[in-house]
């Protein structure tokens, strides 16, 4: 459970990035911020990854402070906006870096990642190197390295964001099915209403710079969702809305 | 295999020409203007001067060649070393990364005669001179490669909890390994320069003499063949420095990061 309440970040340069945020998400819930570019949806996903600390309000993470609930908990993953995959280490090896720093047992570890692996459709490039890979096997990669450990919280920063529509469109499939499966707690940032609107549970719309939260709109879709989904009128219907939302906070 | 022949050939043969034809046009214009062979000795005199000193020259490169290797050796260690202390601390870094500069300042020449004072003559006398020219580069690029990780990877470290020891030996040391091997290659260079140089001042003693020191007496008794010879003897060990370095360079990144890029 990650609870905001009137956050605010300023950055040492002195400009404002974030400001009376409010934000509930309960465990196993999927929420997408969505908003634009440089309204502080990233540095609201550092903080609450304990990567940098708010100047203003209370920000828990299982009742914890971010920084002791990651040291103690150790279940939160973070996919970057790029794959960061090391080049030095082959695509199993990169998977199992989350768990050799937890100094896990290595026949445990090889079992996980190949599990994780055979999960994510790489199984046949596990000993390939990140440069011998396509951008969308390199991002499924870093996916299956924020896995490999069973999160409780995965935090996601516009991972498909550098993707072709057809690849990102793939991977968002893939990403559900795995959600659907494990039900960790995601908090997932994107610009694209279409993929907020396809993954989440609740989609939170944010104001440019300084970013408040202006909108919490529900997504409720029977479970297992697919593809088809795209298709539903309903769909179009809240994409819209949260377009709506979206283009009232630029206006 | 004819193809691999041909390709070979046609590599290969351009700069052969060349190489004769230079040769030849020395020859020519050695012979045709009647140069003293004091002043620019022709080929021909130069292979013969290689021949007749073979042993000293053989033996003078013996002596350069391995106080460059172990120089340079000695650098490299030094020098990562250096770097692991300076990417540790920055205050470590701030205090004594004037002095590394002061290093690759200081004429080489001009601290060559206090080597001598301190060291002797000799073998360890040209290997400390060879260090200290070589030195610096090791130290530079791989301080750069062990500081220049991308902020992105050193969050997912942090995100890992992973402790000082981890972030050195599973993502600085190894983000560092090409920047090293660059610092290697130029480095490798320097070192027989350094040698050369140390043979100068301290590359004799009772029973060695490097080809440097041969480059000074050569020029002293004007006997400009075998000064020649000393020439292409330094060149030829330079190259061989240089390339060994390059293929186990080529190696290692092969291995580094699965070659590169399909």
């Amino acid at each position: 459970m990650v609870s905001a309440q009137n956050i605010g970040k300023q950055f040492a340069s002195g400009i404002e990035a974030l400001t009376a945020v409010d934000l509930q998400v309960p465990e196993g819930d999927f929420v997408s911020l969505v908003g634009p570019s440089g309204c502080g949806k990233s540095t609201l996903l550092r903080l609450i990854a304990g990567l940098s600390e708010p100047s203003s309000g209370i920000l828990t993470v299982d009742g914890l402070q971010p920084t002791a609930a990651r040291r103690q908990r150790q279940d939160l993953a973070y996919v970057f906006q790029d794959a960061t995959l090391l080049p030095w280490r082959t695509v199993e090896q990169n998977v199992a870096l989350p768990l050799e720093l937890r100094h896990s047992p290595r026949a445990q570890r090889n079992e996980r990642v190949q599990e994780i692996l055979h999960m994510v459709g790489l199984e046949a490039f596990a000993r390939a190197y990140p440069n011998q890979l396509s951008g969308g096997m390199r991002m499924r990669a870093s996916i299956a390295r924020a896995l490999v450990t069973r999160p409780g919280l995965l935090l996601l920063d516009e991972p498909f964001g550098a993707l072709d529509e057809l690849s990102r469109q793939r991977l968002n499939e893939e990403l559900l099915k795995l959600w659907e499966a494990h039900r960790w707690t995601g908090i997932f940032v994107t610009h694209n209403v279409f993929e907020a609107v396809f993954l989440s549970r609740r989609v939170l719309v944010m104001s440019p710079r300084p970013g408040r939260l202006v909108a919490d709109i529900a997504v409720t879709f029977p479970d297992p969702r697919g593809p088809a989904l795209r298709a539903a009128p309903e769909f179009t219907r809240l994409a819209g809305e949260v377009a709506a939302h979206l283009g009232a906070t630029l206006a | 295999m004819k193809r691999t022949a041909d390709r070979l050939l046609r590599v290969a043969l351009p700069p052969l020409l060349c190489f004769a034809l230079v040769i030849l046009a020395w020859h020519l214009a050695v012979d045709l203007l009647a140069i003293k062979p004091f002043l620019l000795p022709g080929p021909l005199d130069v292979a013969g001067a290689m021949a007749k000193h073979a042993n000293q020259l053989l033996t003078g490169a013996w002596l350069t060649l391995s106080s460059a290797l172990t120089g340079f050796i000695l650098s490299f260690l030094c020098g990562v070393l250096i770097a692991l202390l300076f990417s540790q601390s920055r205050l470590i870094e701030r205090s004594l990364y004037p002095y590394a500069i002061f290093l690759q300042t200081v004429p080489i020449v001009a601290i060559a005669p206090l080597i001598v004072l301190w060291i002797g003559h000799g073998f360890y006398g040209v290997v400390a001179v060879s260090f200290i020219i070589s030195l610096f580069p090791v130290i530079v690029n791989t301080t750069t490669g062990l500081t220049s990780v991308e902020p992105a990877l050193l969050d997912l470290f942090a995100l890992n909890n992973a402790n000082r020891w981890q972030l050195l030996t599973k993502l600085r040391l190894p983000h560092a390994v090409p920047h090293m091997l660059t610092g290697a290659k130029i480095s490798s260079g320097l070192s027989v320069i350094g040698a050369i140089v140390g043979d100068f001042f301290a590359g004799f003693s009772t029973d060695d003499f490097g080809l440097g020191y041969y480059i000074l007496m050569t020029n002293a008794q004007g006997k400009t063949d075998f000064l020649f010879a000393c020439i292409v003897f330094c060149t030829l060990l330079g190259l061989a420095i240089f390339t060994a370095i390059s293929l186990l360079s080529n190696f290692i990144m092969a291995r580094w990061g699965g070659g590169p890029p399909s």
